[in-house]
């Protein structure tokens, strides 16, 4: 008699007779999910104070307006909390809470046909190649309006763009701004950003040479210092 | 447009359990999403309130309209009963929110 005939029509379960199994024929499949972690171990939980990033708060706007609390129901929270409860549990464990939400709204729109995988893949590239000027839309700190005056020197810089507005267009200087590296963008303020660019706008046009700038420049600051 | 919270269905499925009457939570642990919480299946507690019918959640986590609605009841247990090793009062409880189809008569 074979091992496959004397256990016909006995469950697996109920199998303890074979030691070699130990106690794996006794653990069901299906146990504790990751995510439910109610009684187990752990260390105190220490409540803090704390503020949502700008990108949390709209996660949050998407839920609920993906959730029909408003409008047309797109999906449910249940399918929200399946597909977060989904996650294995290294990701589960090292992503925070918006993170896993947002993951999860992903898929659940994907599973919905809503988006597919294909329009999101190539949506999360454009993102990750969009231009570092081109920030629209970007978690961000809040804008905080002030009043200022302008310096005589931005005045200038401004009026310079006036008056060589026929010879290199805003659409050319805006070019040259956009080229700036991201830490030169990031360094400079609104006018310097438009000096440098003008400057550029000009050597580009063949109305100033490279060489010319250069000197320009040397003989100013040695004049300053 | 003000949020809508509809917590009647004209399809359900008709509440079985008295407030006070004794229940124990099924002991299983099928796949996908389940708002059972693990450590509460298998213990004994004894029905608080009904809180009303609600769409079963582990059929909308599957894209189905989980109809009909399951009567959903809060479930009071006693801490002691739950966790062995609890040092708090006798009187301590825990109140869960548990769909009918994970109770049965204790």
């Amino acid at each position: 008699m074979t091992r496959n005939q004397k256990d016909r029509g006995q469950s697996p379960i109920s199998d303890t007779s074979a030691p070699a199994m130990g106690n794996r024929a006794l653990t069901p499949i299906f146990s504790r999910g990751h995510h439910d972690m109610g009684g187990e171990p752990a260390g105190r939980v220490e409540p803090t104070e704390h503020d949502y990033a700008e990108w949390e708060r709209r996660v949050d706007a998407l839920v609920v307006l993906l959730t029909g609390i408003l409008g047309p129901k797109l999906m449910t929270v249940d399918e929200l909390r399946k597909n977060i409860e989904a996650l294995g549990p290294q990701v589960y464990d090292s992503t925070t809470y918006y993170e896993r939400w947002i993951t999860s709204v992903a898929q659940t729109l994907i599973q919905r046909g809503i988006v597919t995988s294909e329009e999101l893949g190539r949506k999360m590239t454009e993102t990750q190649n969009r231009s570092h000027h081109d920030m629209g839309g970007l978690p961000a700190g809040k804008v905080e309006p002030t009043e200022h005056d302008y310096a005589d020197w931005e005045r200038r810089v401004d009026a310079l763009a006036v008056l060589l507005n026929s010879k290199v267009t805003v659409d050319e200087r805006r070019k040259h701004i956009e080229a700036l590296p991201p830490q030169a963008y990031d360094s400079l303020t609104y006018y310097e950003r438009w000096v440098i660019s003008l400057g550029q706008a000009l050597i580009q046009r063949g109305l100033l040479t490279t060489e010319e700038l250069g000197r320009k420049m040397e003989q100013v600051c040695s004049r300053s210092s | 447009m003000q949020p809508q919270f509809v917590t009647q269905y004209a399809s359900g499925v008709a509440p079985c359990f008295q407030v006070g009457e004794r229940v124990r939570v099924r002991k299983a642990a099928p796949p996908g999403h389940i708002r059972t919480p693990f450590y509460i299946r298998g213990h004994a507690g004894t029905i608080e309130r009904l809180c009303g019918s609600f769409p079963n959640p582990e059929e909308l986590a599957q894209m189905r309209d989980g109809l009909p609605a399951q009567p959903l009841y809060r479930v009071r247990f006693r801490q002691k009963d739950v966790w062995p090793d609890y040092r708090g009062s006798d009187a301590d409880v825990v109140e869960i929110e548990i769909f009918q189809h994970w109770l049965e008569k204790a």
